[in-house]
């Protein structure tokens, strides 16, 4: 395996009281395209800030192409961030914002030309060079930032949110063309967001954060099909919890729910004791006879999704489900019955707290 | 005068000023530009006009004759005595503009990037203002005069034997009395400015390679050029035309523009030359504030 480009070694920043990143280890593969995903004050720019160099980490250490970079100012650091609100000089035009980077270094006026011109084609803004940036949409204004991060060839992108202050058509639609770009340009990306679906679209490695910590790095199919803790089935898409007891009998594993109602369950290696189980609603379907792996409900209420219907059902041995009708339609107060999938079932520790 | 449109109060970001014109601004428009225009008809633009006409007239001694004759320009800006006193003045003036300025930015930096408590940084750099003017003045004149605190020291330290003359009734103790004076006016400017730059903005230039001081020159300076351009047209004007500091510190080789304007029409009551030599004085401190103004909108670097 080939070495990666960037390390966060048991990384900690604290501001005062607060354990702002609590011990981070994180390796970032050469070209990838990785996300840090968590809710707001988990610790994602925390983590951005001292890679690029804007905070020093308590403790810890960061490694970028093999050279420790922990006491390296932000100008010598070989990467480039796109940053929250963008940043764009407002003194400076277009064109001028992309060249900074370049004309700091000293870049011969021919080749800043060049590839200024280069870049704003990349990302489609190549007749905008002269527009002053307070004149630009949102949606430009973006384009401007990551065109000048991209001109200086960095070894490493940082975005920290850049799409969040876009509208939900125009964020679908970056979320694909930034994509595009990165794969284009081959270079690594740490991407910041807090919206599990843009993680999900865009990344190759989805790393989610909690309360300061790493709590499940991985591939996006990975972290959606096999969550390791009842934070990240929760955050991650949508999800059922099932509580419960873990019960061994007879070589078969069960979840043991209220009423003496007992679900089977698939992965045996499993110890005994409280669990909670998460199964996605997409996994679940409305029988009309009782079976092993059935629990029998009451539908609460349906809602219409355009192309599918969803609806909550309630258990009789306790809780609630929610699930989407593919069958024959169901009507509220409808008595049925959940096939509930034991292949599709994630079992997890009842009192995680977000760690594995 | 323009300077009202450049106040730093209103100056956030260029990005932000545009979002908020349009409705909001034409009803400000609408507000106060009916009272504002009277205001300004009234007490600047009539007797500015009445200045101008004045220094077309003649004196027979005390009496004013109205006529139209260039004399009173002409010997305005020929006559040597004037022309001496003018170049001083501009030099003094130019010179407490810079003082004010070296002065204030270091300290509105300071308040602004890394002063924790700002309104009290704000109010204790600011405070001597709240002393009337004429009293701060006599307690400069109290430190720098023949026996005066700095001098008695001085002797007392046995640095020299006589009192050094040149502290008090001089053009320096002209430009540090003033530069004093009008100092919370250039840090108001400047700090109003630097406090509302959007800290990302230097974090973006650190990013993309600028070392402190690049940053420093491409990016700081730059964008606090509407408050150094508020700071010079509140502090050069005010400077250039003062008279009441010459007076008191200046001595004789401390004159400036504005006490030959006032002797014109206080002592020898001739008021057409002394109304042109406010039409001179007026139009010296249009010309800096419209140098200023282009500045302002100098772009800064221009490849695109
Ligand atoms: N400069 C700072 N001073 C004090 N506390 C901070 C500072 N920056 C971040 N924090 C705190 O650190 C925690 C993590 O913040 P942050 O990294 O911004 O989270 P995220 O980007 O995931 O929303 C939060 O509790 C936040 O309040
Ligand atoms: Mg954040």
């Amino acid at each position: 395996m080939s070495e990666p480009l960037l390390s966060l070694r048991a990384v900690v920043k604290r501001f005062g009281e607060v354990d702002a990143v609590a011990g981070v280890d994180l390796d970032v593969p050469r070209g990838a395209f990785l996300t840090l995903l968590g809710p707001s004050g988990s610790g994602k720019t925390t983590c951005l800030n001292m890679i690029a160099g804007f905070e020093r980490p308590d403790a810890g250490e960061i490694v970028l192409g093999g050279e420790r970079i922990n006491e390296l100012p932000p100008h010598r650091r070989q990467l480039n961030t796109v940053f929250q609100g963008y940043a764009l000089f407002p003194h400076l035009n277009v064109g001028d914002n992309v060249a900074f980077g370049l004309r700091m270094k000293r870049t011969p006026k021919d080749e800043i030309r060049a590839r200024v011109a280069e870049a704003l084609e990349t990302v489609q803004m190549a007749p905008m060079a002269d527009r002053p940036v307070d004149k630009l949409s949102g949606g430009q204004q973006q384009r401007v930032a990551l065109a000048r991060a991209l001109v200086n060839r960095p070894q490493l992108v940082l975005l920290d949110e850049p799409l969040s202050a876009l509208d939900a058509q125009l964020r679908k639609s970056m979320q694909v063309e930034l994509k595009r770009i990165q794969e284009a340009v081959g270079l690594t990306f740490v991407y910041v967001t807090h919206d599990q679906e843009e993680a999900l679209v865009m990344s190759d490695l989805v790393c989610v954060m909690n309360a300061g910590r790493i709590v499940q790095l991985g591939p996006p199919d990975e972290l959606y099909h096999r969550p390791v803790s009842r934070f990240v089935a929760g955050f991650i898409g949508r999800n059922n919890f099932l509580t419960g007891d873990l019960v061994h009998d007879g070589g078969r594993v069960y979840l043991a729910l209220g009423d003496g109602v007992r679900l089977p369950l698939e992965d045996a290696a499993q110890p005994a004791g409280p669990v909670v189980v998460a199964v996605r609603p997409e996994r679940l379907a409305i029988t009309d006879s009782a079976a092993d792996d059935t629990l029998a409900a009451t539908v609460r209420g349906t809602r219409f999704l355009g192309d599918r219907v969803e609806a909550d059902v309630e258990l009789e041995c306790g809780g609630t489900l929610s699930l989407f009708v593919n069958g024959r339609p169901v009507e509220a107060a409808e008595r049925v019955h959940v096939r509930v999938p034991a292949g599709h079932c994630s079992i997890l520790r009842a009192d995680d707290h977000g760690r594995p | 005068m323009s300077a009202i449109d450049h106040s730093p109060a209103g100056r956030l970001s260029a990005a932000r000023r545009t979002r908020r014109a349009g409705p909001a601004r034409s009803r400000t428009l609408a507000l106060f530009g009916g009272p504002g225009a009277v205001w300004l008809a009234l007490f600047i633009l009539i007797p500015y006009a009445g200045i101008l006409v004045f220094s077309f007239w003649r004196t027979d001694f005390a009496n004013l004759i109205p006529a139209f004759t260039l004399d009173n320009l002409h010997r305005a800006l020929t006559d040597e005595v004037v022309r001496n006193v003018l170049l001083r003045t501009l030099w003094i003036a130019l010179a407490v503009t810079a003082v004010t300025f070296v002065v204030a930015f270091p300290l509105a930096y300071l308040g602004a990037f890394y002063v924790k408590r700002k309104r009290l940084f704000v109010f204790l750099v600011v405070a001597p203002m709240w002393v009337s003017y004429i009293v701060r003045l006599y307690s400069w004149r109290l430190l720098l005069g023949s026996d005066g605190v700095l001098n008695k020291a001085l002797i007392g330290a046995g640095v020299i034997d006589h009192p050094l003359e040149f502290l008090l009734f001089s053009p320096w103790a002209v430009i540090l009395t003033l530069s004093y004076v009008y100092l919370p006016f250039m840090f108001i400017s400047l700090f109003s400015v630097l406090d509302g730059l959007d800290k990302s903005l230097m974090r973006a230039a650190g990013d993309l390679y600028a070392a402190p001081a690049r940053r420093f020159a491409r990016v700081t300076i730059p964008l606090s050029k509407p408050g150094i351009a508020a700071g010079v047209m509140m502090v050069f004007p005010l400077a250039f035309g003062d008279y009441i500091a010459p007076g008191l510190v200046g001595g004789t080789g401390g004159q400036m523009f504005a006490n030959l304007v006032q002797n014109q029409f206080g002592t020898t009551f001739n008021y057409p030359f002394g109304a042109a030599l406010a039409v001179v004085l007026l139009a010296i401190v249009m010309a800096v504030l419209w140098l200023l103004e282009r500045w302002r909108r100098v772009e800064d670097v221009r490849v695109f």
